[in-house]
């Protein structure tokens, strides 16, 4: 109907333009959707790191509607402005509308209450906030815990010495970085040898008055004391704060990872302080249920995880696909094997994580158990998911991506080079070795980016093979084997997975899963930019062959 | 010199030969691989469809002239327990030689009358002494330490029908002790955590009556049919218009349910229906026994959906308890004194022998019927496809239909189907055929990029962003569907009007950036007034819109899941589609230029025609990817696994439920098969898929090697 509508009413020329236009769009749709999708995580995520300004705000509670509702005041930021969209809902007269909802912010307020340094998230309607205004002296304290608080530091209280102003802060922390290391000093230095010596006397079977057992408690109680001693100079560093309605509270410095004071910073100042948070998140373990602190043990999960697939994937990828485009005669087997690679490329991944989570860890892992690990049974040590198991599920799950890219890179090596290194009385594999191979690299290291970019992206066979939300401990330690590959480990797509769940409605942490999914995206799109430009190159420099 | 240039030919020879083997073997290592797969998928799914199966395994002798009163599960360290001429109850376990072993008498007598009830597979030891005094023991400890502990004791009439004996019925926080006395079927009911309150029903009938104490009520069996009596709160209930038929009732340790027999030759399982507060019995199905056989004991297994009958023709008949389907029979040489089932072992008490019977397969008891078609499940209404893997306590029925699943990823991916076919073929057709090479190679690398941002990336911005928003979204994409043409075909009016005004040199490089800034122009105004557009265009043609629209909130539903999908599979069909119609040789489309054909004309009836295989193996590959994503479905839908076809109703996909269920499940449980059948099924639709749409691609080459 609509087909013969154009047609009537539109000329030849029309129709065409109108065919052509109708397909531009759908490329405008496509690149913009791709660029809004890139400009919106760029956006969200940074702004996790970009310092806000800390505003003193008067507020009423929500909670309570009487009209005698005190007025509060407190240190808070915003986090995220009306979160909740207008909501279409029937109106009196039957007719559906967009409902506007109040503007809504989500604020993180700082108060002392009793004493206690509290921080809460809270929903304020737009006329709940009474004033907002800016205090230049509000400092930002990110916690050793991950905790963060807001509050106008005062003075500073320590041993032997009169109460300082909150000016002396960075003499201050300079004085217990000491005490703090002069106690790791002496625990490294006396505890745990007198500890490991102890634990040997143990093993001996030395009864309890032994003099060389008593000798060395003594010296054990000597040094434990002399820490002690340390411990309370150190508690004795007291940081006094006030909140904004003038509420005093004091801290231990020593609780105090970073001290910022955002409303004093130029935009140099901020910027810099961006990149101090980046580092943070990239170097600093997660804290606060994975919504504070940062992500290293996830990436360095992810890395090792893809690191290990690599080894297993390519040695695996090139040869096969050596056999394919040198070795394999042409016929009807050939035929099945590369149906068989180009069909492993279209299986679920998830089928992977199934067939890696009953394969590798339940039957190959369960039999290295009850020979190898007996001891440690009904404990898995490599029955259950892990590392390596995780690894071995990507390899082969990347393994058609290889070989297909391999098959390629070995295609395009003009039959010319093949030829001229048999007349000089080269056996197969020595042209293959010395000529066919170094010319393909750029094919061959293609097929290994784009699995290295595909499995660090990949997250549903992870879940089922080793990846966790939370691991305690690195799969790489100073403990003998070092490489654990049995452990469990963390991976950034997981993290962002278990993030999506508890972050709708807590902003803060939903903003440090964009920054994940922000890093997430610069690795794999890094990646992929790389394989691109070699692929191209490698095009360019055999295309005439 | 000569020699050890033979030595090094030789060596390298040796070294060609042996690098050969390496390559042969890992080029056929990867055909091992997926032979591996397929087999470790098929080996754990398919022995789903074995049936279970019990077979002989080996006879035991027991003492002579002792009545077995009950069967423990002797090889799992359980007790017989049976009672000698002079009344003293006897204690036998297996010992590791396999011989009988007495491990306990129990000095009983001759006037007090003793019954042994299980519950649970634990036994429980009723005595009734000849002053009227019953008392009620739980059997504690096992080996040679087998000791009672007395639960509860109570006085009775002493003049019951000492034939009938007491039978009792323990399920917490009930003891329930039926007897006879004056011709009449008592039941006392004792709460035991508070054993003031008593319950008496009283009927006037001899069998047919068996207490439900799930429920609180008792069931009785008449010509007429089955009939609930609830314990009331006079604490008395008497029953007198129950006649005395022959029949079969019974109670299994499934709560809520019971087996009767009144006709010949079938046995029908009625279940509890809570209609507003009172309980109906509901028929669920009926197995089909010989003409003219009666069961005579039903019993049910605690973790698989697993039944089995022994019936007056000495047959034991295994069956489904969620389907009613009879999978096993088998016919013993003699009529068993006593029966007992304890998982994988099934004990059969023949004269003074003990026959252990291996139960096989017991995992196996699904069938393709209780997989694919609705079931009647118990404390439902309808036949209905369910999927509930985890149930509350033992004995409950787990429900295992596939259908939810398979229609929540057909679902979520037709929708995505139909968001990313227009995308990807416009786009398609725009950069393999409209467009200078130039062009196509700048956009074609960065249309592909989105197919590298990991769907997880993806599944978040959906779920975190757009699902909050999906309202307004959704009709800002209505108006958008209905507006974008319109701009369109306004611009193909005056297009060449204005195009002729412009400077030749500007050429079509203007035509991308202009089309763009048009589309998000449109996109932002009906993103901002979208409804208010649609609303008042609406009156304006008289559409009761609104009518239409409902005013639930519908964030994570289907439609969502769907746009997030389609985004993610649309660089994947456009770059194959892409492919094909670019490898469409020039030689035709110079040819149907040749015959005057205009552009359009040739899109249509030359490029679109010869490169339609290619399209149809990319809308296909597209389909198989759409299906298979796991991260966008699993975290923007709410998993709620309902067989549905509504797109504004949540799903659960294949995919995503094994994502969810897979760690969880046991090895080699049901449920861990029937997770492996579904991975295997996804495994099977992607591999037809991909294989049809490998070979249309083969063909659409060679038409384009023509």
């Amino acid at each position: 109907m609509i087909g013969g509508w154009i047609r009537t009413a539109l000329d030849q020329q029309q129709r065409q333009s109108l065919a052509i236009n109708a397909s531009a769009s759908m490329v405008a749709v496509l690149l913009l959707t791709l660029l809004s999708i890139i400009v919106f995580i760029i956006i969200r995520g940074s702004a996790y790191f970009w310092p806000l300004d800390i505003n003193t705000i008067t507020y009423t509670n929500a909670v309570e509607q009487s009209e005698f509702q005190e007025k509060q005041k407190a240190f808070a930021q915003v986090r995220a402005v009306s979160t909740r969209a207008p909501a279409l809902r029937k109106s009196e007269d039957q007719e559906l509308r967009f409902v506007d909802i109040e503007p809504e912010q989500s604020w993180l307020l700082s108060f002392i209450q009793n004493g206690q340094l509290t921080i809460k998230q809270s929903l304020l309607l737009e006329h709940q906030v009474h004033s907002v205004e800016k205090d230049l002296e509000v400092a930002e304290l990110t916690l050793v815990n991950g905790n963060t608080l807001f509050v106008k530091p005062v003075a500073i209280k320590q041993p032997e010495r009169a109460v300082r102003s909150a000016v002396a802060m960075q003499e201050a922390r300079y004085e217990v970085g000491l005490l703090q290391r002069q106690v790791d000093g002496i625990r490294q230095q006396y505890l745990s040898p007198i500890h490991l010596r102890i634990a040997d006397l143990d093993r001996l079977g030395v009864t309890e008055d032994a003099p060389a057992r008593t000798k060395l408690s003594e010296q054990f109680f000597h040094y434990q004391k002399a820490i002690e001693q340390l411990q309370i100079k150190v508690d004795a560093y007291q940081l006094v704060v006030t909140d904004a309605e003038g509420n005093q509270a004091e801290m231990p410095l020593v609780d105090i990872q970073r001290i910022t004071y955002p409303n004093q910073l130029s935009g140099l100042g901020k910027l810099w302080a961006s990149i101090t948070r980046i580092w943070v998140f990239i170097s600093d373990e997660p804290k606060q249920a994975n919504t504070a602190g940062g992500v290293f043990p996830a990436l360095f999960g992810t890395i090792l995880m893809v690191f290990l697939m690599t080894l297993i994937v390519t040695p695996f990828g090139v040869l096969a696909a050596i056999y394919l485009s040198e070795y394999a005669p042409n016929n009807t087997l050939t035929t099945a094997l590369r149906i068989g690679v180009s069909n492993m490329a279209g299986v679920p991944s998830i089928v992977y994580g199934v067939f890696g989570l009953g394969f590798f860890v339940y039957a190959i892992g369960g039999s290295i158990d009850s020979v190898f690990y007996s001891n440690d049974l009904p404990s898995p040590t490599f029955g259950a998911p892990g590392l390596f198991w995780a690894s071995l599920t990507m390899a082969l799950l990347t393994l058609p991506v290889v070989v297909v890219a391999t098959e390629e890179g070995l295609k395009r090596v003009p039959r010319g080079i093949r030829s001229s290194s048999y007349a000089l009385g080269a056996t197969k594999i020595e042209t293959i070795w010395y000529t066919v191979l170094p010319i393909a690299s750029p094919g061959i290291m293609t097929g290994i980016i784009l699995a290295i970019a595909r499995a660090a992206g990949e997250v549903a066979p992870l879940m089922l093979v080793g990846a966790v939300k939370f691991a305690p401990t690195l799969p790489v330690d100073g403990d003998f084997p070092f490489l654990h590959l049995d452990r469990q480990f963390m991976h950034l797509g997981v993290f962002i997975y278990d993030g999506a769940f508890h972050s709708q409605t807590d902003s803060k942490g939903s903003s440090m899963m964009f920054a994940a999914c922000l890093l997430l995206l610069l690795c794999v799109f890094v990646l992929n930019l790389i394989a691109i430009n070699l692929r191209s190159r490698l095009r360019k420099r055999y295309s005439q062959g | 010199m000569h020699t050890t240039s033979i030595a090094r030919h030789r060596k390298r020879a040796r070294l060609d030969y042996i690098a050969q083997r390496i390559v042969v073997f890992f080029g056929w290592a990867v055909l091992l691989t997926l032979g591996v797969l397929v087999w470790h998928l098929a080996s754990n799914a398919l022995p789903l469809f074995n049936s279970p199966s019990i077979k002989y395994s080996e006879s035991i002798g027991m003492p002579q002239e002792h009545e077995i009163i009950s069967v423990g599960d002797v090889v799992r360290g359980g007790f017989i327990i049976s009672k000698t001429p002079d009344c003293n109850l006897h204690f036998y376990g297996l010992s590791i030689t396999r011989v009988m072993q007495r491990l306990k008498t129990l000095r009983m007598p001759c006037d007090t009358l003793t019954s042994v009830s299980n519950h649970n597979g634990k036994p429980y030891l009723a005595e009734y002494s000849a002053k009227g005094i019953l008392r009620i023991h739980d059997i504690v400890g096992t080996g040679e330490s087998i000791e009672l502990s007395p639960i509860l004791s109570q006085a009775l009439p002493v003049d019951i029908d000492t034939a009938y004996g007491v039978r009792i019925s323990i399920d917490q926080p009930w003891v329930i002790a039926q007897y006879r006395l004056n011709d009449q079927l008592h039941m006392l009911w004792t709460d035991l955590s508070d054993i003031t309150r008593t319950f008496q029903q009283t009927f006037a009938t001899g069998n047919g009556v068996v207490p439900l104490p799930y429920v609180d009520l008792s069931v009785s069996l008449s010509a007429t049919g089955l009939s609930t009596w609830p314990i009331n709160p006079e604490s008395r209930t008497v029953v007198n218009n129950i006649d005395d038929i022959q029949g079969f009732l019974a109670t299994t340790e499934d709560p809520r349910s019971v087996y009767e027999s009144r006709e010949q030759g079938k046995l029908k399982k009625w279940s509890l229906l809570n209609r507003e507060g009172t309980f109906e019995l509901n028929l669920l199905f009926a197995v089909q026994l010989a003409e003219d056989e009666y069961a005579t004991q039903v019993s049910v297994d605690a973790s698989v959906n697993l039944g089995l009958i022994l019936t007056d023709k000495r047959r034991i008949i295994l069956f489904n308890r969620a389907t009613g389907e009879v999978l096993h029979r088998y016919a013993l040489a003699q009529m068993p004194s006593h029966i007992a089932w304890f998982d994988d072992y099934l004990y059969v008490i023949q004269e003074s022998e003990l026959q252990i019977w291996d139960v096989n397969d017991r995992n196996s008891t699904s069938t393709f019927s209780s997989l694919m078609e609705p079931q009647l499940y118990s404390g439902y209404q309808s036949p209905d496809y369910i999927w509930q893997t985890t149930s509350a306590t033992d004995y409950q029925l787990a429900k295992y239909s596939v259908v939810p699943l398979i229609i929540g990823s057909l679902k979520a991916s037709l929708v995505a189907l139909l968001i990313a076919v227009p995308l990807a073929l416009g786009a398609a057709i725009y950069t393999a055929y409209f467009v200078h090479t130039a062009v196509r190679n700048k956009i074609k690398p960065t249309i592909e990029m989105l197919e590298a941002i990991p769907s997880v990336v993806i599944g978040f911005i959906a779920a975190v962003w757009l699902s909050p928003l999906a309202e307004q979204f959704l009709i800002a994409l209505c108006a958008f569907i209905i507006f974008m043409p319109v701009a369109l075909i306004t611009i193909a009016f005056f297009q060449s009007k204005i195009a002729n005004l412009l400077p030749i040199a500007l050429g079509r490089s203007w035509e991308l950036p202009v089309i763009s800034l048009l589309v998000s122009l449109i996109a932002s105004v009906c993103l901002y007034f979208g409804l208010d557009v649609l609303l008042s265009s609406s009156q304006a043609l008289q559409i009761p819109l609104s009518n239409w629209l409902s005013d639930t909130p519908i964030s994570k539903t289907t439609l969502v899941v769907a746009i997030a999908l389609g985004i993610a599979i649309s660089p994947t069909i456009y770059s194959l589609a892409e492919d094909a119609i670019d490898a469409v040789p020039d030689s035709l489309k110079k040819a149907s230029f040749a015959l005057g054909a205009t552009r359009l004309q040739t899109l249509r009836n030359v490029v679109l025609k010869v490169a339609f295989p290619g399209i149809v193996a990319a809308l296909m590959l597209g389909f198989g990817r759409a299906f298979g994503e796991t991260m966008i479905v699993l975290m923007v839908t709410g998993n709620t696994p309902v067989a549905d076809w509504d797109l504004l109703a949540g799903l659960r996909a294949l995919t995503a439920n094994l994502a969810i269920e897979l760690p969880e499940s046991e090895v080699d449980s049901v449920h861990y098969r029937v997770l492996f059948l579904t991975a295997f099924l996804l495994f099977l639709f992607t591999f037809v898929i991909n294989s049809v749409a490998e070979l249309l691609r083969l063909r659409a080459r060679k038409m384009g090697a023509l």
